[in-house]
């Protein structure tokens, strides 16, 4: 990997929210209300409080090992056999979610705007497009992310603003909902939509001022939950709860119910789908990179370009396993829900471990 | 990277014609072989028209639901839809030849009677520029869970689509052409559309009834309407429902005081009294400001609605006296005050009658006193039975700021 180029703290950030803000900005909406009820915008301030914990694990245990992946320094830190097992399930639980987020953008394509081509197609067409981008290195995929950052949340910014004014305020209430949350899923959901903020431990090493990471890490966090909570809002907020729970993608009914310019421009979903289809774009590249680049350390590969074109039939293959729609979705909630809860364990017994062994260097030391 | 210049050219030319090729080649599909929906009637069928009805997506003697639907559909024809103003001349398609073609299908179910419909015709049908649904007070009746849940699910119907509610069969909507717009369609939504902007409807489309038909605290309502003569379309009122069926209709002045009661803007209700001394007057609204004040008494939902509204002086006859001062303004406004006050809480009474809380006072329940809520109502029906027997109190006035150009 090339390590003379480093990446600002800005651009980290620039990463992190990029990465965060993915293909669920759809579904979301219906989830966490599902899960909590009236209660969903702060159910999801709460899920982002934990999304944050995980956060500052993850990025506290790469600043003890500033110059090494996570990958590496795990070796260090629990011996090799453990984390070889550990990396495996890493690698296990990003190549589950990428492969079940292709699935799930090629459904939303086959179910709104191509009607009739097959969804292996899209699916293909995506999964290609990311694996290819993803055979650069990380500055490269820093580079890539920063391009396309504005074109992942002005669009969102945009329908949520042309939407407020069909808001009605009661709809936002009682803040502690109606009904008691359910409250694993309650919290589960929101906080696996971070899942992506993983992709700090890989990055550290590459930043040019690693200990001012927890800062960038935070600011990434802070934009796209802040996002992610208008988003909760202004749907709970025009359609109610209880519209919402009818609705598979709230987000893109919002947009195909705005109107502009006195009704002249109406149905905003087609283009709305198409700057979503960047947005999920910029999260699968995350998740895909995090996984080659796992699969490459598993196997020793010292380039991750061999193992990122290899894993494209195999991600194929896993994307297209879902049954149905309902199959989908099921897998979907228990591969993020575990992997969110593995990929937070794993990091905070590295931290302990490391700690109690005084492996690595301590930051601000 | 050191190519040679040319190599780069073609690299980038053929990248060029590769993102020309590359795009959507199976949904594509020409304007002129589409047959675009315009508007859709739905009425209700004797079960005998089963009958009538090709055996296009069930066996013929499967056992289905008896009730049958007859579906008018207007179907657009590529090339006489006149695109922008018409220039009222020649070159405007304007040869007498229909812009639309009515098409009329027997099915089950809504989407039943499309797929019977697409048997018919050649063209593969698109909902997308589906402006108008009218449906017949009988289906509105039977309920509209089956229409709901299709028009839901189809992603080419538009949320802001209208579904109107018609006192007479729904099918002749489709036929009425007024001359004022060449697409009968058209003209019925634009007749809908501009009584929003007039202040005369609120704007409730499809997505807005969904949403109030989907709270607890709270049901739908839809445009009713009618036509008048040969081909005069009239707003008749509002058709209220509750339970998911249509539960009765209002008056087109209670609109007025529907809008009243939930602070629509702008005003656009015009009202005739009688002022004692005064003889006739008539007042137009043109600003509505209302809230509503949830209140737990008694173990009891009390709401208190206070409303203001703006109005001006439109007309004035039959009496010997002018207006002329302050106190005939006065006078007027509480004439307007005790009538308006009294419409309202007629309207409100009617509606409590039928369990159909179209102004969502439970919504207000529900988001301020959510203890109460929860032990009381389980489900969208509890609601309703409670709404009956709530208490309502309005307070409604006026101001009367203008007169108009005549002093006296």
């Amino acid at each position: 990997m090339q390590k003379t180029q480093k990446i600002s703290t800005t651009q980290l950030a620039i990463v992190i929210s990029s990465t965060i803000f993915g293909p669920y900005v759809l579904s979301f909406p219906q989830i966490i209300a599902k899960a909590a009820d009236n209660a969903a915008p702060l159910m999801t301030i709460a899920g982002t409080c934990c999304a944050i914990f995980s956060m500052f694990v993850f990025t506290r245990i790469s600043q003890r090992f500033s110059d090494k992946t996570l990958f590496s320094y795990s070796q260090i830190v629990i011996g090799r056999l453990p984390a070889l097992v550990a990396n495996l399930l890493v690698f296990a639980c990003f190549f589950i979610t990428s492969a079940m987020m292709f699935r799930q953008f090629g459904e939303v394509l086959s179910t709104v705007v191509f009607r009739r081509t097959p969804i292996e197609i899209s699916i293909l067409m995506i999964l290609i497009l990311v694996a290819l981008s993803c055979r650069r290195d990380t500055v490269k995929f820093t580079y890539v992310h920063l391009f396309y950052w504005p074109f992942v949340i002005l669009p969102f910014l945009f329908v949520i603003m042309m939407s407020m004014k069909a808001v009605h305020f009661l709809n936002w209430l009682p803040p502690f909902g109606n009904e008691t949350p359910h409250w694993l899923p309650a919290l589960l959901s929101p906080a696996s939509l971070y899942l992506g903020s993983f992709i700090i431990t890989i990055l550290l090493p590459i930043t040019e001022k690693p200990a001012r990471a927890m800062k960038a890490a935070l600011f990434g966090i802070v934009v796209s939950a802040s996002l992610y909570l208008l988003l909760v809002l202004s749907t709970i907020g025009i359609y109610g709860v209880r519209e919402t729970l009818q609705l598979l993608y709230p987000t893109l009914e919002m947009a195909r119910s705005i109107a502009i310019g006195g009704d002249v421009i109406e149905r905003m979903d087609a283009l709305f789908i198409i700057m979503w289809v960047i947005n999920v774009y910029t999260t699968m590249f995350s998740t895909y990179f995090l996984t080659s680049l796992s699969l490459s350390h598993l196997l020793q590969f010292k380039d991750h370009r061999l193992v990122t074109t290899l894993l494209i039939p195999f991600m194929f293959g896993v994307s297209l396993l879902p049954q149905d729609q309902y199959q989908l979705y099921k897998f979907s909630r228990i591969a993020d829900g575990s992997g969110y809860l593995f990929l937070t364990g794993y990091a905070l017994l590295l931290w302990i471990v490391a700690v109690v062994r005084r492996k690595g260097v301590r930051p601000h030391g | 990277m050191d190519k040679k210049p040319w190599t780069r050219w073609a690299l980038g030319l053929q990248s060029l014609v590769l993102a020309f090729i590359l795009t959507g080649c199976w949904d594509q599909v020409e304007i002129e072989n589409r047959a675009l929906v315009l508007g859709l009637a739905i009425d209700e069928a004797s079960p005998s028209a089963a009958k009538l009805e090709p055996t296009v997506t069930h066996q013929k003697n499967e056992p289905l639901p008896k009730k049958m639907l007859r579906v008018t559909a207007q179907i657009a024809v590529p090339g006489r839809v006149p695109l922008g103003p018409s220039s009222g001349g020649m070159g405007s398609g304007g040869d007498g030849e229909s812009p639309v073609w009515v098409v009329q299908v027997y099915g089950h179910s809504l989407d039943e009677a499309l797929n019977n419909l697409q048997q018919q015709i050649a063209d593969p049908r698109y909902l997308i520029h589906l402006r108008v649904i009218v449906i017949s007070k009988g289906i509105a009746q039977d309920g509209l869970d089956e229409l709901n849940d299709y028009l839901r699910r189809n992603p080419e119907v538009r949320r802001r689509t209208w579904l109107l509610v018609s006192d007479t069969e729904a099918a002749k909507f489709m036929k009425v052409a007024p001359p004022l717009e060449r697409v009968p369609t058209l003209y019925l939504q634009a007749m809908v559309e501009k009584s929003i902007m007039m202040g005369k409807f609120p704007p409730n489309y499809i997505g807005e009834f969904w949403i109030e038909e989907s709270n607890w605290g709270q049901d739908g309502y839809l445009p009713y309407v009618a036509i008048e003569g040969e081909e005069n379309i009239l707003i008749k009122g509002l058709a209220y429902f509750s339970g998911g069926r249509l539960a009765g209709t209002s008056t087109a002045v209670d609109i007025g005081a529907f809008m009243a009661v939930k602070g629509y803007n702008p005003g656009g209700f015009t009202a005739l009294i009688p002022v004692p001394d005064l003889g006739y007057v008539m007042i137009k609204i043109t600003e509505r400001h209302a809230e509503t004040d949830m209140q737990i008494v008694d173990g009891k939902p009390h709401v208190n609605l206070k409303i203001h509204v703006e109005g001006m002086l439109d007309e004035h006859y039959d009496s010997g006296r002018t207006i002329s001062s302050e106190t005939d303004i006065d006078a007027i406004e509480e004439a307007f005050e005790h009538a308006a006050t009294n419409l309202v809480q007629k309207f409100c009474t009617q509606t409590q009658r039928h369990h159909s809380d179209i102004f969502g006072f439970g919504e207000y329940v529900r988001a301020f006193y959510p203890d109460f809520w929860k032990r009381n109502i389980h489900k969208k029906s509890d609601w309703e039975q409670m709404y009956a027997d709530i208490l309502i109190s309005v307070h409604l006035n006026i101001s009367i700021r203008r007169t108009g150009l005549k002093a006296k």
